[in-house]
């Protein structure tokens, strides 16, 4: 990890297209100020994180899987629900 | 929607069953070698998906259309999602967002409980290419509540 001290209105270059400034020190926040094309996504660390452990939470075993969806299926749809006879693999409707 | 012959089988005709092969480029967020899943949803299942990884067959995620569970639900995808995703039109587009059981996990006898679902990080699938991403939507919560 490469380590750098700046002081605000400082701010550093990263491959020559994305531009990091620090704007402001307020105690132990720091407010950033980034410079990058807008095909570049820029996240909270913490959501990725957030993210990642539920992707690691949810992942179930192969051979438990259709017998926890039908589980799933009838604790999220009881008996009669309408919406269960929605057509297999029908696209969201919004 | 229009499809031309070399579209791959997409998950949205009338058929009992159907499957798709997804390729997530990079994999998911955070677990970069889960890339090739298939996608599986049939009548009994319906509106569940089975979401299995070809990578890791060992993992595999229960997934559905969250607007099933949060109505308003409203996906925004960044520039850099849409150009991933080849910049699908809105009719090749299928969102899942993965379930998370609470009690299943290890006993596969001890029926579910309670789920939750994942809306911060939702599958977007490119049905029509065959390729997806998992994108983050900052506004919604990992753990939204279903069921139960």
């Amino acid at each position: 990890m490469l380590v750098l001290t700046r002081r605000v209105d400082e701010g550093l270059n990263i491959g020559g297209e994305i531009s990091v400034r620090i704007l402001a020190i307020d105690g132990d926040r720091v407010k950033l100020g980034v410079v990058a094309p807008r095909t570049v996504s820029i996240l909270r660390d913490e959501l990725c994180q957030q993210v990642r452990n539920e992707n690691t939470a949810a992942a179930i075993p192969a051979a438990q899987r259709a017998a926890v969806a039908r589980s799933l299926k009838s604790l999220v749809y009881p008996a009669n629900e309408p919406d269960a006879s929605q057509p297999p693999g029908a696209l969201p409707a919004r | 929607m229009e499809q031309t012959a070399a579209a791959p089988a997409s998950l949205n005709g009338a058929a009992d069953s159907s499957e798709i092969t997804v390729h997530f480029a990079g994999g998911l967020v955070g677990c970069a070698d889960w890339e090739h899943f298939d996608v599986v949803t049939d009548a009994e299942l319906a509106p569940l998906y089975l979401i299995n990884c070809q990578d890791d067959p060992s993992i595999g995620f229960i997934g559905a259309d969250p607007t099933v569970f949060k109505p308003d639900f409203c996906l925004q995808l960044s520039p850099e999602d849409e150009e991933q995703l080849d910049y699908p039109e809105f009719g090749d587009l299928l969102v899942l967002a993965i379930i998370t059981p609470a009690s299943s996990l290890g006993s596969a006898s001890e029926p579910t409980t309670s789920a939750t679902i994942n809306l911060l990080g939702p599958l977007v699938i490119n049905l029509r290419r065959g390729i997806g991403r998992q994108v983050i939507q900052s506004e919604y919560t990992a753990h939204h509540s279903v069921g139960g």
